[in-house]
């Protein structure tokens, strides 16, 4: 596998608070990956590091072959998308696009083609002569996409670049995103806070948690097989319980012993179990069965076509999350009543507690 | 591992060159704070530890200078005046405000006009009028009571008509800012007026208040020209420092009250930038204007406490104008254009165009060197530090008194084997001169203005390879041609009103408007200096009008961008 981007042992800190706290990465050509995590992680520092906007205390980035730690933005090959668009408001959207290449000098014919080949890329046509402010959000966000591509850079780098419009034109724009990858075959990194985005669209996802890598993998891996319990509850808004070992392949949480196929972590100690919303079902007829838990219903919200069921029960205080599909439900739990979940062994992940 | 295939030649090694000419650039401002503002206020510190033949005498001139009553006195006569100044025009200026900004008062644009107006006419104007009104032969002498105009109650007055429209131009602007959905809250938690205003408007507009006090306390404690006008024999510093070394050539002592006066405005100064950083960048133009609901009898109120001042103000605006007409105040009453004759040795047609042609110059010349510097700290990627010194030094001639730079800079220009000594008595050394006396306001308006545009826009400049220099013309002078007009006009108006710093520069061919009135006020010909005073004040009306059209005029042609028209 060919790096095209090599992030080594970076490290940034701003005063006393390290924002990148030794982050390594390789990102090979043509791919797209998603730095995801919380506000405050370091995901955008990474990406302005990566961009030149900041500059690194200590690491080295190496692209396409050629280390630039220490070079200005103005040298690096990236193009670059912000939330909030940084369109030029005096230039027409025409003149936005063509502005990279204006500056590469090429001639009025060249840059027309190119200008008119990107209109049509994020579907703009008819929309040349407008200025920024006559466009929608969603719309301006697709002329800041076609002025980063306009000069060809070796390196896309979008950040956060839906999180200012609404849901619709959100999940919209997701797609052309994927779309345009897809045609252009550009590498990209895109930051977000959006699991959601970040599983539908990236090749690879790197969940960041205070200046660290957590996890770094393909969407389905991150969401099956989260490597901690930071991942876990993250990427999948697992249940996590405080837990002990009890025998071969056996669990405790609280009062309640469970089977858990997987493998248990080697650290000794303590142990931290986690388990999806949707992994668990209802188990009315076999309340006695193996792993089998009773609580009593807490609340409910509807979310569509699940219902999410919040649970007390004797795992541990914070309340079990469940969630139950409408569809074939043969029961609705209600508020107050006393229901049963099945948690299959298999879905039991476990990890070292620290 | 990194075996790159992938096309390397696109990561170009070439150097840096908007990292250079940053570099030169901020480098080039550093020597031009140098030359401008440190090594004048160097000087006059030094001088004040000299003899008259340039030896040191160590304290000597200060010790000169605190065993001399009369001299000690204008220390307590300057802070006096400044202070109760600053607490009338204050409360004054809190009441406009808040009747512009927080009633229903009716004709408030009217009255918004209005209390900018007096900001046209010179300070010197305004005190010849309340000489007109309430002098030796004053038509209202009798209000004062037996007190005279001439000192302190004459400089008090004056000073507050001058400096009144800055705290209600300050005052507004921090009141328009406050966010309605405050009053709201109050409004739901069953305040009543006097919590709603103890806990919502008061806090909103703290920081206001200072800043506008001590720009106002600064203001006039280092205005010279109103006190000579109309002081009498009340010794202010701005004064005595004109006296020493205008009247008895003694730099020395001018240096000592000097630094007397650069003291307290450095203090006053320091405080605001301490308060200012406290508060941070907090205000943002996001929070929802605040519309009052009617009440007749705060809004009758407030729109009677309107009259009445604009009524003083038009008062003293038409008097500056009658001065100037009146054949001879106040014996034969009828209008004659005469006192423009001018028929004073040194006095003429000519301070005139030369006032013209130096509020040009500045105004051109300050304009551009404000605009780049404000764009140098405030938008490259790179080099924070040497960034932060170059506002640093901007920030200074806010504190330092014109009357001091002045004396610094002709201490330099005098300085034997100076090489820039040709430039004595010429228009370019008053034009250098004053830019760098008014830098501040300037530097900080163009600030504000790039900071209201996306940050983001050098990081895609860059991006997109386009040089720093531009994406400058091409896209940040574009959206700030609004901000440069105002800084445009602004340093035009104060470089046809100023006298502070000049008075020591001039030369024969280079004597101004403003320099004019002194001199014609001070062997006794009030009307001519009226006279000279109101071709100012036209001039000024000229241009802020000129600057409406033009403004009008531009933005609709080239600013199209700013409407929203439907997509």
């Amino acid at each position: 596998m060919n790096a095209y981007l090599t992030v080594s042992d970076a490290r940034k800190s701003f005063g006393a608070f390290a924002a990148l706290d030794g982050i390594a990465l390789d990102i090979v050509e043509g791919e797209f990956i998603c730095f995801l995590g919380p506000s405050g992680c370091g995901k955008t520092t990474l990406l302005r590091c990566i961009a030149g906007l900041e500059s690194i205390d200590a690491g080295r980035i190496v692209q396409a072959g050629v280390d630039i730690t220490q070079l200005p933005p103005s040298v690096r090959d990236f193009g670059i998308v912000f939330q909030s668009y940084a369109l030029f408001p005096n230039l027409s959207i025409y003149d936005n696009i063509a502005y990279g290449l204006v500056a590469q000098g090429q001639s009025r014919s060249v840059i027309a083609e190119r200008v008119a080949e990107l209109v049509a890329l994020v579907g703009l046509r008819g929309q040349e002569a407008k200025y920024p402010a006559q466009l929608s959000g969603g719309q301006q966000q697709r002329v800041a996409l076609a002025r980063a591509l306009a000069p060809m850079p070796g390196l896309l780098l979008l950040d956060e670049p839906l999180s200012a419009l609404d849901a619709k034109v959100r999940t919209h724009l997701r797609r052309e995103l994927r779309d345009v990858h897809r045609k252009v075959g550009l590498t990209t990194i895109m930051v977000t806070h959006d699991r959601e985005e970040a599983l539908t669209l990236a090749d690879r996802i790197a969940v960041m948690n205070a200046g660290r890598i957590e996890q770094i993998g393909a969407p389905s891996e991150i969401y099956n097989e989260p490597a901690t319990p930071f991942v876990a509850d993250f990427i999948a808004a697992m249940n996590l319980y405080e837990g002990e070992r009890a025998g071969e392949g056996r669990i405790r949480c609280g009062s309640v012993e469970l089977g858990a196929s997987r493998a248990l972590p080697a650290s000794p100690g303590k142990l931290l179990c986690g388990f999806k919303p949707e992994d668990a079902s209802l188990a009315m007829d076999a309340p006695d069965g193996e792993n089998v838990v009773s609580g009593q219903v807490a609340d409910i919200e509807n979310i569509g076509s699940l219902m999410r069921v919040y649970l007390a029960t004797p795992l541990g205080a914070t309340d079990v999350r469940v969630d139950l599909p409408f569809a074939g439900a043969k029961t609705i739990p209600k508020l107050g009543e006393q229901i049963s979940i099945r948690i299959p062994p298999d879905k039991i992940l476990l990890y070292g507690a620290a | 591992m990194t075996n790159v295939t992938a096309n390397p030649a696109r990561v170009r090694l070439r150097s840096d060159r908007d990292g250079m000419l940053l570099v030169a650039l901020l480098c080039a401002y550093g020597l031009f704070f140098l030359l401008t503002v440190i090594v004048p206020l160097g000087l006059i510190l030094m001088r004040s530890f000299q003899d008259r033949n340039g030896n040191f005498v160590g304290l000597l001139n200060w010790q000169a200078y605190f065993s001399s009553a009369s001299l000690v006195s204008s220390f307590g006569h300057s802070l006096l005046v400044a202070t109760v100044t600053t607490v009338i025009v204050l409360f004054l200026g809190f009441a406009y405000a808040y009747a512009l900004c927080r009633t229903r008062m009716p004709w408030r644009p009217f009255f918004k006009i209005m209390a900018m107006a007096p900001l046209l006419m010179p300070g010197l104007l305004k005190a010849i009028a309340l000489i007109y009104w309430f002098g030796n032969q004053g038509v209202l002498k009798d209000a004062l009571m037996g007190a005279s105009i001439y000192g302190p109650i004459g400089i008090v007055m004056a000073s507050t008509i001058w400096t009144l429209p800055h705290a209600i131009l300050v005052l507004s602007a921090a009141m328009m800012l406050s966010d309605a959905r405050l009053f709201e809250a109050a409004a739901c938690l069953r305040a009543g007026p006097l919590r709603t205003f103890l806990t919502v408007t008061l806090p909103g507009v703290r920081y206001g208040l200072i800043s506008t006090g001590i720009f106002i306390f600064i203001r006039v404690l280092t205005d010279f020209s109103i006190p000579k006008v109309i002081g009498g024999n009340y010794n202010v510093l701005a004064t005595d420092i004109y006296k020493e070394v205008v009247g008895q050539q003694n730099f020395e002592m001018g240096a000592v009250v000097s630094i007397m006066l650069l003291a307290p405005a450095l203090i006053a100064f320091l405080i605001d930038r301490v308060v200012a950083d406290g508060k941070g960048e907090g205000m943002t133009a996001r929070s929802v204007p605040h519309e009052p609901k009617p009440s007749r009898i705060r809004d009758m109120t407030y729109f009677a406490y309107c009259a009445v001042i604009t009524i003083i103000m038009l008062a003293v605006i038409l008097m500056g104008q009658l001065a100037a007409l009146f054949r001879f105040w106040p014996y034969n009453l009828s209008l004659t254009l005469d006192h423009y004759a001018f028929d004073m040795q040194g006095v003429g047609w000519e301070n005139f165009w030369n006032s013209l042609v130096l509020s040009v110059f500045v105004a051109t010349f300050g304009s551009i060197l404000t605009f780049v510097s404000a764009y140098l700290v405030e938008k490259p990627l790179d080099h924070k530090g040497l960034r932060g010194a170059i506002h640093a030094v901007a920030l200074m001639p806010m504190a330092i008194p014109g009357l001091v730079l002045g004396l610094g800079y002709l201490l330099f220009i005098n300085a034997p084997g100076n090489p820039l000594g040709f430039l004595y008595g010429t228009i370019s050394i008053l034009v250098i001169n004053t830019i760098s006396h008014y830098y501040t306001v300037p530097h900080l308006t163009a600030r504000t203005a790039l900071r209201q545009i996306d940050r983001e826009f050098e990081a895609v400049a860059a991006s997109l390879k386009m040089p720093l220099w531009r994406n400058f013309f091409r896209v940040t002078v574009p959206i700030c041609v609004p901000a440069i007009l105002d800084v445009w006009v602004y340093l035009f108006l104060s470089a046809m009103t100023t006298v502070s710093g000049l008075i020591f520069l001039y030369g024969i061919h280079s004597s101004l408007a403003s320099l004019a009135v002194v001199h014609l006020d001070e062997s006794g010909r009030l009307a001519s200096a009226a006279a000279m005073g109101t071709l100012i004040l036209y001039a000024c009306v000229a241009v802020r009008l000129l600057h409406v059209l033009v403004a009008r005029h531009i933005i609709g042609k080239t600013q199209k961008w700013r409407s929203q028209g439907n997509g």
